[in-house]
């Protein structure tokens, strides 16, 4: 990219409970940490603020107008403000957006920021989320919710391409391996799991036990894209915005005619285009994971891998700590947490960790190239980045 | 606790849909101008534009391209069901895939590319009985009718 713009700064809040804070509570203690923990960045120096609504699956009030509340936080007057919405995707296609304003001189520091709250689905966000994911008339009345829709995905897919539950399990499995390493994952004090728990888990929607589920909590995050001129005040080794991709699938899981292929393998191949880089080049992968089918499609879906070899790959091992292809290095949704309207940023920040080599006893050497991949909806809008250390 | 299961609230575009499954009949849109087949239900024909809509009947008969067996539910009226099957069915005779439950079977011995035939649930909406379009294995039609 001809200005070379970059995540200079990245953090998240600690994964867990907040029943003291709302969203936007959760919000303040985001740009708490990210001025503590970035001490070259000053409020003044942000133009640019990103925002997403709140409380589309947490109990507090909605915002819609999130950008507003955090300038006003802030008292700054930046050039560009907006809250915006794609789901999981949000986060990944606010570092596009601003990207964008960058390479055009639009805007020069532009934060990004989200937090959001998941109730856990005995606490009515099966309801809930039922609600908000199938459509009114030709979906909720069948008890269609969630972890259900994308159950659909997982039994065509598997069914075309030879995956088995053993292969889901040893996803999550991978996924704690990492998450042992986070010192804020949530799963962490539950230790190693094993393929046999997985499948051993109740059952919640075939092929899906509960740990092939993500796990429900509160969080929240930020991440500074800026120029690289002042990408390097900031922080020696910036996340270099090497290419970026996005795609726009069906809303509705019964309007999804093809389950061979998704919107992330058309993603994906812009922003390898973009940036000349090939799935050969990548050294590390995070990659959304509401369940864990999706990133058994995302390795095929990207080109890590052939059709119906994502299996094999997890079985032998490649994406663990140590492996060849590290996936989700900071344990997931599966095992970090999954953080609800935020969920989507988790990945973006962990990408960035690992490209500026601030991932601690977790950091993948040599991680001159990292691929974020997420998703929004039932899998419907896919943003997909392509981080460097060198632009 | 709610053990009534959902009923649609249907709207403008779908009314038209909820009436016929009342005579139970299944039944798609269909463009007048272009005879593009269009489900989920549109003001207007995206592959023409035209608004000339109509309703036309299906035969109910499909094939099942995914499916899940449900053992955690969403809300009450379904946590009575479980394990209950949610799938997508493609229909024999029309550019038509709808969600449904597979009902009168093991779901077990649900498959993918099982042949499927339309039913008419009774519930309840405003007090008074509505039915709603599910879908059960072919050969039970076979055992109840003895042969198509």
């Amino acid at each position: 990219m001809s200005t070379h713009p970059a995540i200079a700064a990245a953090t998240e809040i600690r994964p867990g409970r907040y029943p003291q804070y709302d969203e936007v509570d959760l919000h303040r203690l985001v740009l708490q940490k990210f001025f503590q923990d970035w001490p070259h960045v000053s409020p003044r120096d942000l133009d640019g603020v990103l925002a997403a609504p709140t409380a589309l699956l947490g109990d507090g009030r909605p915002e819609v107008a999130m950008h507003e509340i955090l300038y006003d936080e802030l008292r700054i007057h930046p050039v560009m403000a907006e809250t915006m919405y794609a789901g999981g995707a949000t986060y990944a296609l606010m570092v596009q957006r601003a990207v964008v304003a960058i390479q055009n001189e639009r805007a020069n520091a532009i934060l990004c920021i989200t937090a959001g709250k998941f109730p856990s689905v005995r606490a009515g966000a099966g309801e809930r989320t039922a609600q908000i994911a199938s459509h009114p008339d030709f979906e909720y009345i069948y008890g269609a919710y969630i972890p259900a829709i994308y159950a659909l995905v997982a039994t065509r897919y598997m069914h075309e391409y030879g995956i088995t539950s053993t292969h889901l399990a040893r996803v999550a499995v991978a996924e704690r391996q990492w998450a042992l390493l986070h010192p804020d994952a949530l799963m962490r004090e539950k230790g190693l799991l094993s393929v046999e728990d997985v499948l051993a888990s109740r059952m919640i929607a075939t092929p899906f036990h509960l740990f092939d589920c993500s796990v429900p909590c509160e969080g929240g995050a930020a991440v500074l894209v800026t120029s690289e001129t002042l990408a390097k005040r900031i922080n020696p080794q910036p996340a270099y915005v090497m290419g970026t991709g996005e795609y726009h699938s069906d809303r509705y899981i019964s309007q999804r005619q093809d389950f061979s292929v998704f919107g992330s393998q058309m993603a994906g191949s812009q922003a390898f285009t973009a940036s000349g880089l090939t799935p050969k080049d990548v050294r590390v992968l995070e990659l959304y994971d509401s369940f864990t089918i999706n990133p058994l499609i995302y390795l095929e879906d990207l080109g890590m891998c052939g059709r119906g070899e994502s299996g094999s790959l997890v079985m032998e091992g490649r994406i663990d700590p140590g492996g060849d292809i590290p996936v989700n290095t900071y344990g997931g949704l599966l095992s970090f947490g999954h953080t609800g309207d935020a969920s989507g940023m988790s990945m973006v920040v962990e990408g960035a960790l690992q490209t500026m080599g601030a991932a601690g006893a977790r950091q993948v050497e040599d991680a001159n190239v990292v691929l974020v991949h997420t998703h929004g909806g039932m899998m419907s809008e896919h943003a997909t980045l392509i981080l460097g250390r060198h632009p | 606790m709610n053990t009534a299961k959902p009923t649609p609230n249907p709207s403008r575009l779908t009314q038209g849909y909820w009436d016929q499954i009342q005579k139970r009949q299944l039944v798609v849109m269909k463009c007048q101008t272009c005879r593009a087949t269009v489900f989920f239900p549109k003001a207007w024909c995206p592959s023409c534009l035209s608004t000339e809509m109509t309703w036309s009947p299906v035969s109910g008969l499909g094939t099942i391209l995914t499916y899940t067996i449900v053992h955690q539910a969403p809300f009450d009226s379904y946590r009575e069901s479980v394990p209950y099957v949610i799938a997508l069915v493609e229909m024999a005779d029309a550019a038509m895939q709808m969600m449904t439950n597979i009902v009168n079977v093991a779901p077990e011995q649900v498959a993918i590319g099982m042949a499927v035939q339309v039913v008419f649930e009774e519930r309840t909406r405003n007090g008074a009985p509505f039915l709603v379009p599910q879908f059960e294995p072919m050969v039970k039609a076979l055992d109840k009718e003895g042969g198509l």
